[in-house]
């Protein structure tokens, strides 16, 4: 029977795969966030400085894991 | 017809918000402690285990991108909590009008329960509650309402200086007889 599978060659793939489920979450919780932040931010009037603080840290953070994967 | 900042259902003419009340800061910063400890720890323990597991020979050499790239990811998961737990903090309220007193609850993400907890004339005894060391110098503590509704009584929680919400809901209770007269409240 032939191997389903097999592991990848070039170990970078591992990286490439957890930058993949990385973002994956990252869409789940930045839907989520700012669906409610811009729902009700007629009432919570903090938001409007969360929303651009949350979303340069998730691209400051992603920009550093594409830099790691560079780096490798 | 009123001003009605939040959009909130059945506001009758003559209403008006009194005051909003939170939690106390403290409940935020206790989370983004244990949330700040939860971020710091792998970079103590992984050098840790690494020394531990390096036999003899000096630490094993990690390529400087592996360190960024979990580095970062690590950080991105913290950062979602952070906000996550930044949201539950800021949009779980209490609202107190001149005629009754609303909570809203924010359970996670999807789950937000709004419900008009009773109307000012239900309430019976107020009771307020500053529990521990830190509560006393942070002056926060909760709130009971002894109410002559259906539901007997409720509870606000961890919420800064109970003595002084507690006068504003007396305040507001006789605003709400000058205004809407005595008469017995009817739930809409």
């Amino acid at each position: 029977m032939p191997p389903v599978t097999t592991l990848p060659t070039d170990v970078g793939m591992i990286f490439w795969l957890f930058l993949a489920i990385a973002l994956v979450v990252t869409a789940y919780f930045v839907f989520a966030e700012l669906f409610h932040w811009l729902r009700f931010g007629f009432m919570y009037p903090l938001v409007w400085i969360a929303i651009p603080v949350y979303l340069i840290g998730i691209v400051i953070l992603i920009g550093g894991m594409l830099t790691g994967i560079a780096a490798l | 017809m009123s001003y009605n900042p939040f959009q909130l259902k059945d506001f009758r003419d003559g209403e008006r918000v009194v005051t909003i009340v939170r939690h106390h800061p403290f409940v935020l910063f206790r989370e983004v402690f244990w949330l700040g400890i939860l971020f710091i720890a792998p970079f103590f323990l992984i050098p840790i285990a690494f020394g531990i597991s390096a036999q003899g020979g000096g630490l094993p050499s990690i390529s400087p991108g592996v360190v960024i790239f979990f580095a970062s990811l690590w950080t991105l998961i913290i950062w979602h909590l952070l906000f996550a737990r930044w949201t539950d903090y800021y949009y779980d309220l209490w609202i107190i009008t001149n005629w009754r007193i609303i909570d809203i609850d924010q359970i996670g993400f999807f789950n937000r329960n709004v419900a008009t907890l009773l109307t000012l004339d239900h309430i019976q005894d107020i009771e307020t509650h500053v529990d521990g060391i830190v509560g006393t110098i942070l002056n926060f503590g909760s709130i009971k309402v002894q109410t002559a509704a259906a539901k007997a009584e409720f509870l606000m929680s961890e919420i800064p200086n109970p003595v002084g919400i507690e006068k504003i809901i007396r305040e507001a209770q006789e605003e709400k007889i000058r205004v809407f007269g005595a008469q017995p409240a009817i739930h809409t």
